[in-house]
């Protein structure tokens, strides 16, 4: 690849993503408001089926308590389920001969990775789930996931749009979310990747016989329906072990293209809706401050050459990083090339991107941690202008202060202390097989930071399948998804209930001097906390 | 009775001022006072505080890990480090893995992080040396001293602790006022400069506050004593500088909560770093840790917080506004819309003549002698401003004795008007050459042989007038009189006022139309008519401007230019407070108002999400002002305005409330500031001591060490050492707070970014390299 | 949870012991039927239908890519997919790289540098001029770079593809391993 052609594909997968993220947006900004949409009457018959079914009043608001517990019990029941499902394929339905049942501690960790966003698999797809576990536990799963993220961004929008506004039904955003949203553009999507060679089939493996005469078992599947769910919805959990770097998942250049675009889509439309709800340049400043963050990282990435060691030849080093980067940093997590591919200073990318969560971050997530950041940056400059700092003419009170404080502590705490004690127990030891060197801290490293944003990808995959990974990953990461979404409808609640001043703030979030700062805090702050891992970590590489 | 005559007498004026340069009265009480005043200066405050012993002690006392843990977590932890490093320094061989370097190393890092917390510990006491000396200065007055209690008419010598609200108590000169009262009889002067700093005596007359602890300069007084013993507002006063140093505001607490949080993270990365580069099997040394930790810390803005909290209340103090509470200077800051009277606030509060527009048939001159003795007996500054002008232009009327002589007209809400009326002739005359006798003689006295000339000029210019028209109607109204007598009418009048009040007792002949529209054309440049008339013929009118107080354009522009929305309210016509507020540079007038109007408009401002900042000495204005978010009320105020508002003036001067303003924008501006730089600090400490940590095993590291420090110990010396004295180096500009330049918040949040951001990110870089050249030169 | 406990075992409605525990068992009666009904519709829709579906409309539009590309010989047997690589070890052919070296390990590409350098052996092994083989390896990468858009994609070979285009030209070569004519063909392997 020339580099001309890298900046021609950078330039229309980016600019692509951008121009397609602007009615994406304004669709999820009439989703969030209860505005017209198109074919607003057809959806809305529909869904009121639904919440006739589900036996919900659309109409009534929640409190951001009610709201969490609603969505706690959802994503509770249906790790439930998949626990259940998991733990007992082998006597379900389209279980192939000799398919293990999960065992307990592997079945809570992929609960608790799947329902958390994250897709950190200590599993290998293909060989060791079922189709049946395939569709109705990993393909059902990664809808709810991101769908919840996504609902809470919903009334986290919400809490700023006018006092009271009110944050929203959890059941009604879900389902909206799922069947306006999420369902559609998957359904597309699985067909655009099918033409592009994705296989879609109830078959679980074909056997062919090589040109040498050789028998070769060749594991299939309804992989189509769940790539384009797992790009979609910031999940990252492959079908394959091998995830996105193997060729069904991911037949060719275009289709990696496509994936970027998948991935990228939801995080940047949301700034988009954001902007269309509660002022333009804030929405805009918002989106250019996370592209700002994410065309660092991708800098940093392409500083070095990865590769080819590792890497899938039919994307090269430009085509893995780019894959990568859009991957990891939207916390998705589904590699399309070994991570021990990736160069040193692509690696340091990919951790800046788990560490900042939000350039741009998950689904739902990536935009309220960005939200997070700019009312802690205002709180630290806004007192520069001899002001109560205010966000969008709302006072930020201690609570808020406290609040976010505790989204920020607590992510390096769930990443640094486990780490810690995975080199105390000797658990490192134990699947690494070998001295202690930069690059087996760096896996231990990335494994927990992967675990705590929710991201998913990992450099251990199925080797990691041993109780103590399995228990403290899943732990790490159910706290590092529902602690902050917690705090983020706590703090959503307390911002609904907050008289606005129809004044000009003192310090306008937006603007290029408020980008830049945003955009150094961000970073100051993620650098200060994550520094000298990084340094004997893949620094030492 | 002259004497009393005397004193409100434009006349008496007119003496006096050729007798300016010579009288030096004041300058006894002047003197007096500044041995007082300059216990509040802030230089000599700083100074004496530096050798004081107690500061010293506090600080000293402030160092209990109980206290820290409880008030300043951030200190806590740097001492819980000095504590670690301590140990290590009393007996290294406590651990082979942890402990590399030589003793000497932890001792001298345990020194310099004991002195970090000193700092930080003594920067607080120093704050609330300030804060008490303010108290104790205060105290110093609070004295017992004995009164003069009336007791049946008879003055009876107490204490003044035995008074009760209710008693009255007579003080002479010299003596000090026990207890906070209202003056019942009397008039004298209040020496007041002890609690207002006002160097000039204050003067005081029957239904005046005074203060308990002030003293009277001249004459004596009969005065009710309204607090009781130990509420008086010296009480009050001492209280409330004592207790506003203690609670937090909420922008505190957020602060507070963040740095916290901040420190936490640290904690969780030095911790968990020790292990993880003891895994990568790196000689961890836990000293180099600890000075990591203490480095990344936001030491400077922890060490520093309390003093800066405190330091407002002081500074507020030393302004003359005392504040309730630490809340309401915050909210200060925080004011985008301020409501200002007009009148004291943006204007002097009193309107003066500029010119004299005559009626069809009348000249300037007419209009200038029927104003002057119109107002002859008006000592507001009003009437004394149309005597000045009609001096001024030399105007005088004739018959001055007589004029001086009539029975004055006292200007009533229901009428409008004031002026004067002849009253019987005859015993007008009769008394009139005794009274100008007497008047001559007092005026003589007075002036002490310098009064010829003025006499002299008086009645040349009594002389020069004697041809205007006005002069004769004058003489003609002495005859008129005469032959009236005997008619048995005395009302000859001359009046002036408000047009619709003049217009009453005028011939029904006169030209209204002309009137009004020569007074509307007044109003529409913003100043006010007033229609002069003698007997029923309108002879003109006087003009009046208010004027605008010195330098309240400036003030007002800083005021807008850092975002805030300035409210007019007057009571003036929508025109005149057009052009007032045009002048003045108001944004927005509130015409017309009653003194209701305030707190409805508060109210509505409020619900639109303002601050509001007002300030208010009624009654009337109580509830506006305890609405408002930040209420400054008038020393000279009601009491009802005292209890409602959150700060009071000592100096009543109501633009004081721009300086609150300014203070507590500072305040926040101070924090956010040291807050920015002391995190924008950690990257280069990072940079110094991280090589030095890892650099032996790891020559990978070479790359990040970029300052080229001497040795790994020098390195985190030199880093500590930074650290440290960051904090005794910027305790001034906590005191003193960071200079305020009105700007917009835009150009402020960049240059402080600036200064304080990108400064805060180069300047250890350089310092700490500076302060590694200075070690290796002592360390070899 | 045992404070909640307690509760229960006292008359509901009557709980002095604070608003807390009454608030979680009134979100908890409020809450737990919708969301048992919310995720079993859901489970229908998006984990059940929405996969079936497609694979109903794969097997009828796009049964060959659907089905995994799996390209055949005879017209029967399948010999493998397009996508995925297979180990080749007889010198008449191009090799893949070995698995460890890519990230899926069953990738069926290579550099382009890759296969011109098997070039010579696969001409020494088979007799088939070098430029022949130079010319199919061009082809495959020019074909993989349309596919591509040029751009989207870096120049790579598909083993596969040129072994089985070898197979193709030259049956007599490759008599051992063609039975017949190679065609693409949907259906089970």
């Amino acid at each position: 690849m020339t580099y001309v052609d890298t900046i021609i594909q950078t330039a229309v997968v980016l600019g692509g993503t951008l121009i397609l993220a602007v009615p994406f947006g304004l669709y999820m900004a009439r989703m969030i408001s209860y505005e017209i949409r198109p074919l607003e009457r057809t959806l809305a018959i529909v869904e009121n089926k639904f919440y006739k079914l589900v036996g919900i009043d659309s109409n009534r608001q929640m409190t951001w308590k009610e709201y969490l517990f609603a969505l706690l019990l959802v994503d509770g029941i249906v790790a439930a389920i998949f626990f259940i499902i998991v733990s007992t394929q082998n006597m379900l339905p389209l279980a192939t001969p000799g398919l293990e049942n999960f065992s307990i501690d592997l079945a809570f960790m992929q609960a608790s990775s799947f329902i958390t966003n994250t897709d950190l698999q200590h599993y290998i797809g293909d060989q060791q789930l079922s189709n049946l576990s395939q569709m109705v536990a990993i393909i059902f799963i990664m809808f709810v996931a991101p769908a919840s993220a996504i609902a809470v961004s919903f009334a986290f929008i919400r809490a700023f749009i006018r006092k009271n506004f009110g944050l929203g039904n959890f059941y009604v955003d879900f389902t909206r979310i799922i069947i306006t949203l999420l369902l559609p553009v998957a359904f597309i999507s699985s067909l655009l990747l099918m033409v592009l060679g994705a296989p879609q089939t109830l078959e679980s493996s074909l056997t062919v016989n090589t040109l040498e005469g050789n028998e070769q078992v060749i594991t299939t599947g309804p992989v189509a329906s769940l790539e384009s769910i797992k790009d979609l919805g910031s999940n990252g959990g492959g079908f394959f072990g091998s995830n996105s770097a193997h060729p069904y998942e991911n037949p060719n250049g275009l289709s990696n293209a496509y994936e970027i675009f998948l991935m990228l889509i939801i995080p940047l439309s949301l700034p988009i809706a954001y902007a269309k709800l509660v002022g333009k340049g804030r929405g805009v400043s918002l989106l250019i401050a996370i592209l700002i963050g994410f065309g660092i990282a991708f800098a940093i990435a392409l500083s070095q050459v990865s590769g080819p060691d590792l890497l899938e030849t039919r994307f090269g080093s430009f085509g893995s990083i780019f894959f990568n980067i859009a991957s990891i940093e939207s916390n998705t997590g589904s590699a399309n090339s070994a991570l021990a591919g990736m160069s040193p200073n692509a690696v340091i990318a990919l951790f800046l991107g788990m560490f900042v969560q939000a350039i741009p971050g998950a689904v739902g997530t990536g935009m309220m941690t960005m939200i997070i950041y700019v009312i802690l940056t205002l709180f630290i400059v806004g007192l520069m202008v001899g002001k109560t700092p205010e966000f969008m003419s709302m006072k930020i009170s201690p609570r808020d202060i406290k609040l976010s404080a505790i989204i920020f502590l607590v992510h390096p705490a769930i990443i640094l202390i486990p780490t810690v004690l995975a080199f105390v127990t000797e658990n490192v030891q134990a699947i690494t097989e070998g001295e202690i060197t930069p690059f087996t801290y760096t896996e231990v490293l990335y494994e927990f930071t992967s675990a705590a944003a929710n991201n998913g990808s990992d450099y251990f995959g199925a080797s990691a399948d041993t109780p103590f990974w399995n228990w403290s990953t899943g732990i790490v990461m159910l706290l590092g998804r529902f602690v902050p979404l917690g705090l983020m409808l706590a703090i959503a609640g307390s911002f609904t209930l907050k008289d606005r001043k129809e004044v000009i703030e003192p310090i306008k979030t937006q603007g290029p001097l408020f980008i830049s700062v945003l955009v150094v805090i961000t970073f100051l702050l993620t650098a200060l906390t994550f520094f000298p891992f990084i340094v004997i970590g893949p620094f030492s590489m | 009775m002259i004497k009393d005559f005397f004193k409100n007498n434009p006349v008496k004026r007119i003496l006096m001022t050729s007798e300016r340069n010579g009288s030096k009265n004041d300058n006894d009480t002047n003197k007096s006072n500044e041995s007082m005043t300059s216990t509040t200066s802030p230089s000599m405050l700083t100074y004496s505080m530096l050798t004081n012993r107690r500061v010293l002690i506090d600080s000293i006392t402030k160092l209990n890990p109980w206290y820290l843990a409880k008030q300043n977590p951030v200190m806590f932890t740097v001492e819980a480090g000095f504590f670690v490093v301590l140990a290590i320094a009393i007996f290294p061989n406590i651990s082979t893995e942890f402990v590399s370097q030589n003793q000497i190393f932890y001792i001298e890092a345990a020194i310099i992080l004991i002195l970090t917390v000193w700092f930080a510990t003594f920067s607080e006491a120093l704050s609330e040396g300030q804060a008490r000396a303010r108290v104790d200065s205060l105290r110093s007055l609070e004295k017992e001293v004995s009164a003069r209690k009336i007791v049946h008419g008879k003055e009876v010598t107490v204490t003044s602790t035995s008074l009760k609200p209710g008693d009255e108590v007579i003080v002479y000169s010299g003596e000090i006022i026990p207890r906070d009262g209202l003056v019942n009889e009397g008039k004298a002067f209040v020496d007041e400069s002890m609690m207002t700093g006002e160097s000039n005596p204050v003067f005081k007359e029957k239904g005046d506050h005074v203060i308990g602890g002030t003293k009277v300069a001249s004459d004596k007084m009969v005065i009710e004593i309204t607090a009781e013993a130990g509420r008086s507002f010296l009480d009050q006063m001492i209280s409330l500088t004592q207790n506003a140093t203690r609670p937090k505001t909420q922008n505190e607490i957020a602060l507070t909560i963040l740095l916290a949080g901040l420190s936490m993270i640290f904690i969780t990365v030095i911790g968990t770093l020790l292990f993880l580069a003891y895994s990568l099997s790196y000689a961890v040394d836990i000293a180099t840790l600890i000075a990591l930790l203490v480095a990344l810390m936001p030491t400077t803005i922890g060490g520093l917080l309390p003093a800066i909290g405190v330091s407002g209340i002081t500074r507020l103090g030393r302004d003359n506004i005392i504040a309730k509470s630490g809340k309401g200077i915050e909210a200060a800051g925080d004011c985008d819309v301020l409501i200002l009277d007009k009148t004291g606030t943006i204007t002097e509060g009193s309107r003066s003549a500029i010119a004299f527009v005559p009626m069809q048939g009348y000249t300037e001159e007419d209009v200038g002698q029927a104003a002057f003795a119109a107002s002859i007996h008006d000592t507001t500054h009003e009437g004394k401003s149309i005597v000045d002008l009609s001096e001024q232009k030399k105007f005088i009327p004739p018959l001055l004795e007589k004029i001086l002589a009539a029975r004055s007209i006292e200007f009533s809400a229901e009428t409008r008007v004031s002026g004067i009326e002849f009253v019987a002739s005859k015993k007008v005359a009769a008394l009139n050459k005794e009274e100008e006798e007497e008047f001559r003689e007092i005026a003589r006295t007075v002036v002490n042989g310098k009064a010829t000339d003025t006499i002299d000029r008086l009645e040349e210019d009594i002389d020069r007038a004697s041809r205007s028209k006005v002069h004769d109607m004058l003489l003609d109204l002495e005859k008129t009189k005469e032959s009236d007598e005997k008619e048995g009418k005395d009302q000859i009048r001359i009046l002036k006022g408000a047009i619709d009040g003049v217009l009453k007792s005028a011939h029904p002949g006169v030209n209204v139309a002309e009137l009004k529209w020569k007074a509307q054309e007044i109003g529409e440049n913003g100043e006010t008519p007033l229609a002069v008339s003698v007997g029923n013929k309108i002879i003109g009118l006087v003009v009046l401007k208010d004027n605008l107080k010195e330098n309240i354009r400036e003030n007002l522009n800083e005021v807008r230019s850092t975002g805030i929305t300035t409210v007019m309210i007057t009571g003036d016509n929508q025109l005149t407070a057009q052009v007032i507020a045009k002048e003045a540079g108001v944004d927005e007038i509130m015409a017309e108002a009653k003194p209701a109007d305030k707190l409805k408009r508060v109210v509505e401002e409020q619900e639109k999400g303002h601050i509001i900042g007002m300030m208010g000495d009624g009654t009337n204005d109580a509830p506006a002002l305890a609405k408002a978010d930040v209420g400054l009320a008038m020393n000279s105020g009601t009491a009802a305005a005292k209890e409602a508002a959150n700060m009071i003036d000592l100096d009543s001067d109501p633009s004081n409330i721009l300086k609150v303003v300014k203070l507590g924008k500072q305040l926040l501006i101070t924090r956010g500031a040291i807050t920015t730089f002391s995190i924008a600090n950690d990257v280069a400490k990072y940079f110094a001591i991280l090589p030095a940590m890892f650099i032996v095993e790891n020559p990978k590291l070479e790359a990040l060490n970029i300052m080229q420090l001497h040795s790994p110990e020098t390195a985190v010396l030199s880093t500590l050492i930074f650290n440290a004295i960051v904090i005794p180096a910027l305790i001034p500009l906590s005191l003193r707070g960071v200079k305020f330049k009105p700007e917009s918040p835009e150009k402020m949040f960049y240059r402080n970014m600036m200064i304080y951001g990108l400064g805060g990110l180069a300047l250890p870089f350089v310092a700490i390299k500076a302060i590694d050249m200075v070690l290796t030169v002592f360390m070899g | 949870m045992k404070r909640i406990k307690e509760n229960n075992d006292g008359h509901p409605g009557r709980n002095h012991r604070g608003l807390y525990e009454d608030s979680i068992r009134n979100l908890f009666r409020q809450n737990l039927s919708p969301s048992i009904r919310v995720v079993i519709l859901m489970m229908l829709i998006a984990g059940i239908a929405y996969p079936l579906i497609l694979t109903g409309i794969g097997q009828t539009i796009l049964p060959f890519k659907s089905n995994g590309s799996v390209i055949t010989i005879d017209g029967k047997n399948g010999v493998g997919s397009v996508l995925i690589g297979q180990e080749f070890t007889s010198p008449e052919f191009l090799h893949i790289r070995p698995a460890a070296q890519t990230a899926s390990g069953v990738d069926p590409h290579i550099t382009p540098e890759d296969a011109f350098a098997q070039a010579a052996n696969v001409s020494k092994a088979t007799g088939i001029p070098i430029n022949t083989i130079r010319t199919l390896i061009e082809l495959n990468i020019e074909r993989n770079r349309i596919e591509n858009l040029i751009v989207f994609a870096p120049h790579y070979v598909n083993v596969l593809e040129v072994n089985m285009e070898l197979v193709r030209q030259y049956p007599d070569v490759y008599a051992e391993y063609a039975t017949g004519n190679i065609s693409k063909q949907g259906g089970n392997a």
